[in-house]
This record gives structure tokens, sequence and C-alpha cells, in this order.
């Protein structure tokens, strides 16, 4: 879900800078300088994560995993986002330069959203609960950020309607697949080192 | 997976020469002003450019098409899928299938446009090392705790890129082969989850150790670069462009 440099509108790219800016600048004075190496720590075992591919029938799709970035890094999960979009860019030239601004909104808000959505299990702090926490996260950060890119489609160009609606639809196997992928990992940690999730 | 990088950093080139800094602030320029063309006369033009950077910077052709081999597929699904469903005039219709005239034509657009973009972002990131393009970056005053996160994000990929080679052979060596969909989330996810456990067990004996050493939230990197007369030129020349070409599509019709 990358959009490359050229897509878009010049207009878009600057409002995706403006947006990105403001929300590093807010979610950065959260994070103290000494936590620094560890959200970094993090943020390359995602890098590596998401050069995982997984098989489905004849195509494989790589993992985006921002849900599971916001469940574990909280506010810090933005800043991370967008530097992994930033090496990517810069090391396999995927994504774009101008883009990195909307590519950051677009992977990165719905982070955030699964960040506070999964703060609900201090609500109900059963097993079950959390599980089905991680899950919908995992899930609907993709969702996200499927809607997130098509409303930036039409917001360029009215005639992407379509294309985004198409691009939408097309996400949902991905969607279930984070989700799954999301449910696994933080049963996985539940079992192995429940601290971490706390 | 292994990663290349600055495969072709070290050529002798103007492109190369030109003082990091002031290459990323005029070609991240001249990309924004890439972005803002939508006059189908200006599209050649813009390929012009691009080509003739490529050019000066000396990387070789074969090697810049093979990159772009993975990004032209998509371009052609979006402009396809655009000259169908735009609306508007129809130029051709067959049966159920019909293209747009509009459609068609922002399809162009867009397709020139982000071929040119991505030429010059591939000239950016091949005529330097990475590392030096992140100093610049961290030379042109953005905040610390970003660049102190890209470069300690960078160091540790290398390590996790490592641990995920060997925990990929350990799985063959159990039998491991990606079968059934379910067990491969399974797996992967297993992965991940040990990776992360990892690392987060690291990160706490790293952030003692630095702490230390002195570490306190500031990597005082001593940047060397001198700007000399000719990188000066050069961006001014790109500035000039950006211009023209802005100024001709706003004043045309």
């Amino acid at each position: 879900m990358h959009i490359s440099d050229g897509v878009l509108n010049g207009n878009i790219y600057i409002t995706g800078y403006a947006i990105t800016s403001l929300i590093t600048a807010y979610t950065l004075k959260k994070v103290s300088e000494e936590d620094i190496p560890k959200i970094s720590v993090v943020t390359s075992v995602f890098f590596v994560a998401s050069l995982i591919h997984i098989k489905i029938g004849p195509t494989s799709v790589h993992l985006v995993l921002n849900g599971l970035v916001g469940i574990l890094l909280g506010m810090a999960a933005f800043p991370s986002i967008l530097i992994g979009l930033l090496l990517q860019a810069f090391i396999f030239g995927h994504g774009g330069i101008t883009s990195l601004g909307v590519n950051a909104v677009i992977m990165g808000v719905p982070a955030l959203i699964a960040h506070a959505l999964f703060e609900l299990r201090k609500l109900n702090p059963k097993k079950s609960f959390v599980l089905f926490l991680a899950f919908f996260c995992g899930g609907i950060s993709i969702f996200f950020s499927s809607v997130l890119l098509s409303v930036f489609l039409i917001l360029s160009e009215k005639e992407f309607e379509t294309v985004a609606k198409i691009a939408v639809v097309s996400n949902i196997p991905i969607m279930i697949i984070e989700a799954i992928i999301c449910l696994f990992v933080v049963k996985f940690l539940l079992r192995v080192k429940p601290q971490l999730l706390e | 997976m292994h990663i290349e990088l600055d495969k072709y950093a070290h050529i002798n080139s103007h492109v190369h020469h030109w003082d990091t800094r002031f290459k990323i602030v005029s070609l991240v320029g001249l990309i924004v002003g890439f972005s803002f063309i939508n006059k189908i006369v200006l599209l050649p033009f813009i390929l012009i450019i691009s080509f003739l950077l490529v050019y000066f910077s000396r990387l070789p052709a074969r090697y810049l098409m093979k990159r772009l081999e993975y990004i032209i597929p998509f371009l052609f699904l979006a402009v396809f899928l655009l000259s169908i469903t735009s609306g508007g005039e129809i130029l051709y219709s067959f049966k159920i299938l019909k293209v747009y005239k509009e459609g068609l034509i922002i399809g162009s657009v867009i397709f020139i446009r982000s071929i040119a973009s991505i030429l010059i972002f591939f000239v950016l990131l091949e005529t330097s090392p990475f590392l030096q393009t992140m100093k610049a970056l961290q030379a042109l005053k953005i905040p610390s705790k970003l660049t102190g996160l890209v470069f300690f994000t960078y160091r540790y990929i290398y390590v996790y890129l490592e641990e995920l080679r060997k925990m990929k052979i350990a799985l063959r060596l159990r039998g491991y082969n990606n079968n059934s969909v379910l067990h491969s989330l399974r797996t992967n996810s297993a992965i991940i989850g040990s990776l992360l456990l990892r690392s987060l067990e690291q990160a706490e004996r790293i952030c003692t150790a630095m702490v230390l050493r002195g570490y306190s939230g500031n990597v005082q990197e001593s940047s060397r670069f001198s700007a000399r007369a000719s990188d000066y030129v050069k961006s001014l020349i790109t500035l000039v462009i950006i211009l023209v070409i802005i100024i001709i599509q706003k004043t045309m019709p």
C-alpha cells in the first residue's frame, strides 16, 4: 500500500507532509530521549518482519503489521512507522520521497487508532477479550490504511473513485491475514512475556 | 534476504560530486515540481529532464531499467483501471468494456510523471552512499530524535536480518515447507513473536550499556559537508528548471 512519487497531485503530497509533521512533533514529545534505542530496535524488527512473505494460492503478500506496531509501541508507533518507511524508500526505492508524508499518514494513523483500541483491554482484562482486541486491531488498521489511501487518491483526482473502491476491496484478504497474525503474535507474547503488553 | 547498498555510489560524475545536502533539496524540489504538472505537452520535457539527469549521473541505464521493472506493471494497472472506470467521454467501447477519454489522459499523465519522478529519486539514492544521505538529512536540521531513530534502526536491521535467516534455516531443517495458509501464518507469527521478544530483551541491555557509556539521547555526528561554488550552480540550475516548468504549467490555458 505504498504511493510512489508522481502519482498524486503536488498539493496532496504537501498536505501529507504537513499532517505527518504535526503528528510526529506531537508523538515525539511523548517519547523520552532514552527510549530512542528501544524504539529503534523494535522498528528494525518490524522492518525485517515486513520482508516476510505469506503465500496465498498463486501469489504472496508481504506483511504490513501497522496494527501490531501500534499495540506494542503506543504513541511512538507513528515516528517508528515514519522511519520504517523512510528506510524502505532509501534502501529499496519503495514508496518515494515526496510521498513519504502521505504514506506515513496512511500507515501511521491506523497504528495510533490500534493503540487507542487496544487500551480498551483495561476494561476487561480477560485473555479471550485481549486476544479478540488484538485480532480486531490487526484487521481494522489495514482497513483504515486502505480507506486513507482511497481518500488521498480521490482528493488528488476525482477520477480515481472506482480505483479507490477496488483498492479497499482488494485489501480484504490482507486484513484477514494481518488480523490472524496480530492475534497469534499477541497470544505468543502473552504466554511468554505478558509484561511486554502492560 | 540480502540488502545491497551503495553499489554505484562511488562513480565519478557531476551528480555524484554534488554536495548531498544540496542534492537532496534540489532533487526533491524537482520531484515536487513534477507532481504539479498535468498538461500533456509538458510531459516529454519532464521525461527529458529525468533522462538527462540519469545521463549526467553515469548510472548504468540497464540497472535503472531493472529497478523500474517492478513498478511499471503497477503503473500500467493504474492507467488501465483509470481509463475504464473514470467516466466521462467514451473513446472506445467493446461489449461491456468502455475506455474513457478523461481516465486515459489522467492515467498517461500519472504514468509519465511517475516514471520521471522515480528516475530522479533513483538518481538521488544511488549517487551518494546511504549513510552519507542520512547524515545529510541530519545536517538539514531534522529533529535529533528522528535522526537517532534512523541510525539505530539502520544498524539493527542487519542484526535481525541475520536472526531471521537463522530461524528460516532452522525451520527448513525441521521440515517446514509453507504448506497450508493457517500453518504458515502460525509459524510466521511465532517467528515475529520471538524476534520481538529477543529484541525487547536486548533493547534493555543495549540501553543500559549506552547510558553507562555516556549516551544521553543525542548522537553528535560531526558533519563534514562543505559546499563549493559548483554545488550552488547545480542547485541554482535545478531551481530555474523547476520554476520554468511550473510557470509554463500555470500560464498555459
